[in-house]
């Protein structure tokens, strides 16, 4: 192996390296916020472990929001902490149980605060689902458990440059805008759902048709879903109640909440689950607070196109109502 | 700390900026050692006193070996080989024994339940303890002499731009470049800070961008991979290891380059080898050398005739299998390449006078031959378990029909990028990454380090750990 002779003048060879970094990158940029697919956040692990670690700063004023998707649309935060003087953690990881997550704070003696433990009927009363590992929570709750502590730094550092800069965007990958720009001449639309740093989303239903009708909803309840045997049923909520007890013996309040669903949907779920058989054996066997949609008439009338979840521009209004009926 | 994360770029940028103040060379080199410890200790504080155990025992087992003769000095040399093999068994291969031991007990119908503790693997162990106790037998051997300071010693076992995966450094080589500050540092900045780039560009752009969720995909759903996808991903295994340890090993050498410091390149194009016994001298050099120095020297090497030349190989390669990790499928990978060895010995004997093979026709054969054996390999290395890689095995050898993993934006992504490789490395065979880029104009590498830097920015590909780090 020969050692070449240095003849690559190191000074100007990275000023030339730089300025094209620079030029492409900026350039870039603006053509990024030129068709608004930027700056926003990825709705993934690095932000629910950024969540999960702030909430454990927050102490008694801390109001964590466990679910599904229902209550990551339903709620702002911003507003929930307004209303209930507190400060919100958005916890609740779209198509998964939050049981794990329920049981990682009760034994979390830094955890003091409130928990809105939104039961969404095809992940917290389904049989196929395992109880503790459907979906990703128990996977993330691990992985926030592990992170060191450079990893958190380098974490909370990433997502303060994704909110700075728009080419940081999941919307402005370059692996998505340039198949885009070369093959139809244009950049691609914004995605349909739009994630905020405090993890609150927005659902634009007018890019992503598919998901506007009930009808999808209800296939998939039909498709995935199989309602808890009473004595599985049971079970499940003795271990719920279980650990209810432990967060209770730490001072916690948890809140037990059904969020609305409407039409064909509503309909489904209460013949597959009925009443009493499920919510109302959950408030006789569970010592905590319980908001279901049907008892508070004052919750209705904010659903989307979807009959499943809260409208985006309504989250603001229906926060306030239901911190309302919290307090109550 | 990773070398691909933003936090190491500030903590380098600080360490850089101390070492570059006009601070006498031990204060200097008392930083560096300080800067290795909170490298290591930013991942799992604890474990650093395992690199003091490992740092102490050759400090002291080295100075009493070279003052003592006979028995003594060598068991000042078992000392050393106890305590680092003995870290490394522990915490590496602790759970893997107990696991064995019980299935061997269970076949002479004796019940015995793992006690199923969660050892954690410290990062880097298998690195600097083979480092650390490389230096007590070199002392052993009197190739060295032991150093007349601790705090180049400490340094030697920690510095951090190769602590956690290598490239494997020899004392000789080394601490002689700790007695004396280099002065012409700061003209070897520029071409430290563009070994790093193109080391990132490997690791981020090409290892975890293009290739690691193509390999991932296949590798996940092994048992539904027909045999083109299960060549596609293998293919882009065999080019997401060498990058994704390529680029760690660049960025190791470009970090020491502009602290002042060679470090040894652990690849010399390898996937451009013709035959075996050439890869292994092309790929992870530091480790393969160093078992051959250690190892294979140790059994006796070539020296003992023709069958023990056998044995010894195999035992090589199957403890440098081994080495890799805690599972029979990294034991099993070890023994194909020693097999391999074996083979090309035998052939070697066979066609040693033919002009045929000499010809360029048929090394550019031979060379493919061997690219074709070593991604065979890389199915046991990846494989997530033994049915998986037999799975894929069988897919791959028998072109058997499955499901469709891949789509064809993937598939041309791996052949065009597995392309320019083998034919960089076939160009680069007998050419140095050094000669070749220290010869462009400044334009031309301005331009290149530049489209780099955009890549590596611009990259979407998610934030992935260095393979390596799990060895």
């Amino acid at each position: 192996m020969i050692s070449g002779q240095d003849r690559v003048q190191w000074w100007p060879a990275w000023v030339l390296a730089l300025a094209l970094l620079l030029l492409a990158v900026g350039s870039w940029e603006a053509l990024i916020r030129s068709a608004a697919l930027g700056p926003e956040f990825a709705d993934n692990r690095a932000l629910w472990v950024s969540a999960r670690h702030k909430l454990n700063g927050y102490g008694t004023d801390a109001i964590a929001v466990l679910g599904a998707s229902r209550v990551q649309r339903a709620i702002h935060p911003e507003t929930l902490a307004r209303e209930l003087g507190g400060q919100v953690a958005q916890l609740a990881v779209e198509g998964t149980s939050a049981i794990p997550l329920l049981e990682d704070l009760a034994v979390d003696p830094r955890f003091r605060g409130t928990i809105l433990f939104s039961v969404a009927p095809a992940f917290s009363f389904n049989r196929t689902l395992s109880k503790l590992d459907a979906g990703d929570q128990a996977g993330w709750i691990a992985h926030y458990r592990s992170q060191s502590r450079s990893r958190r730094m380098e974490h909370n550092l990433r997502l303060a440059i994704q909110g700075l800069f728009a080419f940081r965007s999941p919307d402005a990958a370059v692996t998505r805008v340039l198949p885009d720009l070369l093959l139809r001449g244009k950049l691609p639309e914004t995605d349909f759902k739009t994630t905020f740093a405090d993890r609150s989303v927005s659902i634009d239903y007018s890019k992503f048709k598919r998901t506007a009708n009930p009808q999808r909803i209800v296939d998939l309840y039909l498709e995935n879903t199989e309602a808890y045997e009473a004595d599985e049923f049971a079970d499940l909520l003795n271990y719920v109640s279980a650990v209810v007890t432990i967060l209770k013996a730490k001072n916690c309040r948890v809140i037990f909440l059904r969020l609305p669903s409407g039409d064909i949907v509503r309909d489904l779920e209460r013949q597959m689950f009925p009443y009493e058989r499920f919510w109302g054996y959950m408030q006789d066997n569970i010592n905590a607070e319980f908001i279901h949609f049907e008892d508070y008439p004052a919750l209705a009338g904010y659903l989307s196109v979807d009959g499943s979840h809260i409208a985006s521009e309504n989250s603001i209004a229906f926060t306030r109502v239901l911190a309302h009926v919290i307090q109550q | 700390m990773a070398f691909n994360s933003l936090i190491f770029l500030i903590f380098f940028a600080i360490v850089l900026g101390l070492h570059s103040l006009p601070l006498q060379w031990h204060a200097k080199k008392t930083n560096l050692l300080l800067a290795s410890y909170i490298f290591y200790a930013a991942w799992n504080p604890p474990f650093i006193v395992l690199l003091w155990i490992s740092t102490l025992t050759d400090w002291f087992a080295a100075r009493k070996i070279a003052v003592t003769s006979g028995g003594t000095k060598r068991f000042y040399l078992l000392l050393s080989i106890a305590v680092n093999l003995g870290l490394l068994g522990y915490f590496k291969y602790g759970g893997f024994l107990e696991a064995n031991l019980a299935t061997i007990l269970g076949t002479m119908s004796v019940s015995y339940i793992p006690s199923g503790a969660n050892i954690i693997l410290p990062l880097g162990i298998s690195f600097y303890t083979f480092q650390s106790m490389s230096y007590s037998i070199d002392v052993y051997r009197d190739r060295i002499k032991p150093h007349h300071s601790f705090l180049d010693f400490a340094l030697y076992v920690t510095f951090f731009p190769q602590l956690v995966a290598g490239p494997i450094l020899r004392a000789g080589f080394f601490l002689q470049q700790l007695v004396d500050e280099n002065k012409q540092r700061v003209n070897q900045m520029g071409w430290g800070l563009a070994i790093i780039t193109v080391g990132m560009f490997e690791k981020v752009v090409l290892a975890d961008g293009a290739l690691a969720p193509i390999v991932e995909r296949v590798y996940g759903e092994s048992a539904a991979a027909g045999g083109v996808d299960a060549w596609i991903g293998t293919m882009a295994f065999a080019g997401q290891i060498f990058f994704d340890f390529n680029g760690y090993s660049m960025i190791a050498v470009g970090l020491g380059k502009c602290l002042g410091f060679e470090l040894p390149w652990n690849f010399l194009s390898p996937y451009g080898a013709v035959g075996f016994s050439d890869f292994w001298r092309r790929w992870h050099i530091t480790l393969s050398t160093w078992l051959r120095d250690y190892l294979y020297i140790s059994l006796s090497g070539n020296r003992a005739g023709a069958a023990r030349t056998i044995v010894n190989l195999m035992l090589t390669m199957l403890i440098g299998g081994l080495w890799h990790g805690a599972s029979w499928l990294f034991v099993l990978w070890g023994g194909v390449h020693g097999l391999l060895l074996v083979l090309e010995r035998v052939a070697r004997q066979l066609f040693d006078k033919s002009t045929l093979v000499r010809t360029a026709g048929m090394q550019f054969v031979l060379g493919i031959v061997t690219w074709l054996a070593v991604c065979l390999a890389w199915v046991l290395f990846r494989a997530e378990d033994p049915v998986s890689a037999a799975h894929l095995l069988t897919s791959m050898l028998t072109f058997s029909s499955g499901d469709e993993l891949l789509g064809g934006i993937e598939v041309l992504t791996v052949v065009a990028v597995i392309a320019s490789l083998l034919a960089t490395h076939w160009f680069m065979r007998n050419r140095s990454f050094e000669s070749v880029f220290k010869g462009l104009s400044w334009q031309v590498a301005g331009l290149i380090l530049g489209a780099m830097l955009i890549a590596i920015v611009l990259s979407p590909g998610e934030e992935r750990d260095f393979i390596y780090f799990e060895f």
